[in-house]
């Protein structure tokens, strides 16, 4: 009877070795899924933290001094609220400068509203080049 | 006789139109104002001579 208990004692052994290493095995996956989750909510932090950092320069430049600037800060802007990572109200922050940037003229005032009472047939747009011309502005 | 009003817009504002129009994805889906200043013509350069 005594290889009996022996080999019982043997198969517990095994039993329990098995358990643990099952249960070791399951821990260190679960810490590896936690550990790959974090490194991802990290990475997207950063993409969100960067994607912020970039639009802040953007707004910032369409009202620089430099025509240069404005122009490829406008191209940055269209891009960056083109992002998945644009929210809807970034997307309507986007929009409302850039309806904003093409009412306004050079003074800040709004080119696309008229006198009251004011009576035309027709309004053209035409580019402003510098140039002194026989036709007005906007009055 | 039709008034003709001449309204005179920026570079920037022209530019400024033309991202607003890429971005909302249309001209359909912008003020009609703001395609017609993406519109914007270049007044006609008079003619010079050469001296």
């Amino acid at each position: 009877m005594e290889w009996w208990s022996a080999a019982l004692a043997f198969i517990g052994a095994g039993v329990g070795s098995l358990v643990s290493y099952l249960v070791a095995r399951r821990d260190i996956a679960q810490r590896e899924a936690e550990a790959r989750a974090d490194v991802g909510q990290r990475v997207e932090q950063g993409h969100l933290e960067e994607w912020g950092r970039r639009f802040t320069i953007a707004l910032d430049g369409v009202s620089s001094e430099s025509p240069r600037r404005r122009s490829l800060s406008r191209v940055l802007l269209v891009e960056l609220g083109q992002s998945a990572l644009a929210t809807d109200q970034e997307k309507a922050l986007v929009l409302s400068v850039l309806d904003a940037g093409a009412r306004m003229d050079g003074d800040g005032d709004d080119v696309t509203r008229f006198r009251a009472g004011m009576l035309v047939d027709e309004v053209v747009y035409v580019e402003d080049t510098g140039e002194d011309d026989d036709e007005g502005g906007v009055p | 006789m039709k008034d003709k009003l001449v309204v005179k817009v920026t570079r920037d504002q022209i530019q400024s139109a033309r991202a607003l129009i890429e971005f909302a994805g249309g001209e359909d889906k912008v003020d009609p104002v703001i395609v017609r200043i993406a519109r914007a013509q270049r007044p006609p350069r008079q003619a010079r001579t050469a001296s």
